[in-house]
């Protein structure tokens, strides 16, 4: 090992921290850009792990089949008698209809869920307030919906779609039942069914198959969706869990497509500012540069100087931007800033925010910043560096 | 300059010793997370919800692609009603109809 050479970068990585004090304003003024462009990156990162855990789950639990009905592309409705169909094929563990709908509560969109009440897992673990579903009209609210209209267990409601029908709240979910259940409110298939004017019908199937028949029942399925013998008029279109599983990594895997190209323009806009806040004392960097250069330093070595700026700099950012997404997510939940990563939570979000936090955010937040300060800088640093020292003073 | 060194590697070593503990924190938490209540909620309603969406707004598929593979809301301007809706409700995911092996459409493309 070449120790004095060690000794000599050293040297200048205490002569690059002693500049950011000297210049503290310009060094204030580059973190704060630095962290205004990481922290959504990295928020933005983090939520996305959280949710797809949550995600996970959902497909993990869900059905092994969803049928539903199919026409000119797009999914309608099936009669109620092709349970039994689905129940005779070979291999199905249980069929179970369901009535998944949107409407509105007062003037908010919630999804509404309707499942026959015998089908429903027992002990109610997920909720904080209140019972299961005994009687017809009984429902269970979302955390949100509870919250924002006071639906407390007893209390009753009308939907604006049928205002002659009478809803009695049952219980409310917890806030740790997902995301999706805060604003949902579940009830018996023959309630959504009459709410929604369905009568003997339902929005799709859920098929469970026996174990290790999943495969078996999925041909015998598609053979059903290709000659459109699944009722009198309708054809059906069958997602299968593995297609919902490819669902799962291509939505998440996409969300770098939507996601970076919102943030390509927050990072075009960067680069731009950057370079005029790198310039900021700009003419005390010069004049520096030139008497370096007359004390004897080499150009390399100005260049390394500014280059472990940009390093201690780019550390600091990076490791702020992630401190602050981890205050404002985990501590703070989110308030304010939860509603640019989660689509309808309010400024004040009624359930804990999904995140994540990972190395490999925070080391990718490192490299932007990286990249971003060395953008800024080092091109500059390398015109000075290599003009006369007088030029450079002057 | 010497002495003015010392403030900057102290306070970065601060703030890496910070976000490592965060990250330990984390991965700690999740070890210890419960699930109880998600996988309840999830086999009661037969599995809701996929996108990062609370309410399915605008399009039903950021919010769940298993109820509607298809955003029909951005086809085009329905005469006398809104127009089409934002490309996504969702700035972390995002969800488009998969193909099916089974299906001639699909190319190369798509996958």
């Amino acid at each position: 090992m070449n120790v004095p050479s060690l000794q000599s970068h050293w040297n200048l990585l205490r002569a690059a921290c002693g500049n950011l004090v000297r210049f503290l304003p310009r060094t204030l003024v580059v973190l704060l850009c630095l962290v205004a462009v990481i922290f959504p990156f990295v928020t933005a990162l983090t939520i996305s792990e959280g949710v797809q855990f949550q995600s996970a789950i959902s497909v993990l639990e869900g059905a092994d089949f969803y049928v539903t009905g199919n026409a000119a592309g797009s999914s309608i409705p099936l009669p109620m008698e092709d349970l039994e169909r689905l129940e005779a094929l070979e291999g199905v563990a249980r069929a179970v209809p369901r009535i998944v709908g949107r409407t509105y509560v007062a003037d908010r969109v919630i999804t509404l869920v309707g499942l026959p009440v015998d089908a429903t897992p027992p002990p109610a673990v997920g909720l904080n307030q209140g019972g299961p579903l005994r009687n017809s009209g009984d429902v269970l609210v979302g955390s949100s919906i509870s919250k924002t209209y006071d639906l407390e267990p007893g209390t009753d409601f009308r939907f604006p779609i049928k205002p002659r029908k009478t809803f009695h709240v049952a219980g409310v979910f917890s806030s740790d039942c997902t995301i999706w259940s805060s604003s949902v409110i579940f009830m018996s298939i023959e309630d959504a069914a009459d709410l929604f004017g369905m009568e003997e019908n339902v929005t799709d199937f859920l098929v469970y198959a026996e174990p290790d028949r999943a495969f078996e029942i999925d041909m015998r399925l598609q053979e059903e969706e290709k000659s459109r013998r699944f009722g009198p008029l309708t054809n059906i279109r069958v997602q299968s869990r593995q297609l919902v599983e490819r669902y799962l990594h291509r939505g998440f895997n996409m969300r770098m497509g939507i996601f970076t190209a919102f943030y390509t323009v927050a990072f075009a806009l960067a680069v731009p500012a950057l370079l005029i806040v790198s310039g900021f004392g700009w003419a005390d960097r010069r004049r520096e540069v030139g008497m370096l250069r007359v004390v004897g330093w080499q150009s390399s070595e100005i260049i390394e100087m500014v280059a472990w700026e940009n390093l201690v700099l780019s550390l600091m950012g990076a490791c702020i931007a992630f401190l602050a997404s981890f205050v404002w997510i985990r501590l703070l939940n989110g308030l304010f800033i939860a509603q640019f990563f989660i689509a309808e939570t309010g400024l004040v979000p009624d359930f804990p925010v999904p995140s994540r936090f990972l190395p490999l955010p925070l080391f990718f937040s490192f490299l932007l910043a990286l990249l971003l300060t060395m953008t800024g800088s080092l091109y500059n640093t390398w015109r000075l560096a290599t003009i006369a020292p007088a030029e450079a003073i002057r | 300059m010497e002495t003015r060194a010392k403030g900057p590697l102290l306070f970065c070593a601060i703030l890496l010793f910070l976000s490592l503990s965060v990250l330990a924190l984390d991965a700690h938490r999740w070890k210890s997370l419960s699930d109880r209540e998600m996988r309840w909620f999830q086999e009661l309603t037969g599995g809701l919800g996929m996108g990062a969406v609370a309410a399915p707004v605008w399009s039903v598929i950021d919010f769940d692609p298993r109820l509607q593979p298809v955003d029909e809301s951005k086809l085009w301007p329905v005469p006398g009603s809104y127009s089409y809706s934002p490309a996504s409700t969702s700035s972390v995911t995002r969800f488009r109809e998969v193909l099916k092996d089974s299906d001639p459409a699909k190319t190369s493309k798509e996958e």
